[in-house]
């Protein structure tokens, strides 16, 4: 049994990052908020049944991707999983991977950062279909391993790697999209000074 | 076709895998062998480290202060 008076000096620190995935899941803040906020009291509220030493950041998430899917989802009809087409591996790096390069004196993390805003990366994340966005939320920017993502979704590890697979892919065929528009032509051609 | 035996071929098979942790200690050891050798894969590798992190960084959000303190606020009250 866990003690509910500890429940907000552990559970408070994974706030921001809980707010992170439900804006990208749930693409606006008021929506956003509903659902952090409805996370948190479910927990709270369950809390005294939860058995301390496992692990409460997955048991959140569990919480936050089961409210979202049974409340906050298609609102309006997302693209189904069949719309993502499939693009080669290292999709990204083969158009980019030479480029980051170009600009002595700096890093390849630094020139990569730069070829992207926030706002790109966000609408990039957002624009995947559900199953995959969580996914790679849950993957590539908590750092759940394939086995916690199972637990917290109920579903097979076969079907976290595939749709890590089929999300990330899509995830780089979209910041390229925004790569091309934005900085493809400037780096064309060698640079002026 | 590609090359079963070809260690570039097995590498970028296991990318994923391994940037996420989930390849045993053998496995890990032979991709990071083989990292250590070739330029190639090392460069695609590095490339996927680094977007990572980009991604990481640039899809941040913070939680508003109001919503903060009106969670605090409603856990408060469930204890009455």
């Amino acid at each position: 049994m866990a003690d509910k008076t500890k429940f907000s000096e552990q559970a408070m620190p994974f706030m921001d990052a809980l707010y992170t995935a439900a804006l990208r899941l749930a693409h606006n803040s008021a929506d956003a908020e509903d659902l952090v906020q409805e996370t948190y009291l479910k927990a709270y509220r369950a809390y005294g049944g939860f058995e301390e030493g496992t692990n409460l950041r997955a048991w959140l998430y569990r919480i936050l991707t089961n409210t979202f899917i049974n409340s906050y989802r298609s609102k309006k009809r997302r693209p189904d999983e069949t719309d993502i087409d499939e693009v080669e591996d290292l999709y990204l790096y083969r158009r980019l991977g030479g480029l980051e390069a170009a600009a002595a004196g700096r890093s390849a993390e630094e020139e990569l950062l730069d070829w992207f805003t926030d706002s790109e990366v966000k609408e990039a994340v957002e624009s995947l279909p559900e199953q995959f966005r969580i996914a790679v939320l849950l993957s590539d920017v908590e750092g759940f391993s394939y086995k916690e993502i199972a637990e917290i979704l109920d579903i097979p590890i076969g079907t976290v790697m595939s749709r890590l697979h089929r999300g990330r892919k899509a995830l780089q065929r979209q910041l390229y999209e925004f790569a091309k528009s934005r900085h493809l032509t400037s780096v064309d051609g060698p640079s002026d000074d | 076709m590609t090359d079963p035996n070809d260690p570039c071929e097995e590498a970028l098979q296991v990318l994923y895998h391994y940037l996420d942790g989930e390849l045993t200690d053998a496995r890990r050891t032979l991709i990071k062998q083989h990292l250590d050798t070739c330029t190639t894969c090392l460069g695609a590798f590095d490339f996927e480290v680094e977007l990572r992190q980009v991604i990481v960084c640039r899809v941040q959000d913070r939680v508003p202060d109001s919503l903060r303190i009106r969670i605090a606020q409603l856990m408060a009250s469930e204890e009455d």
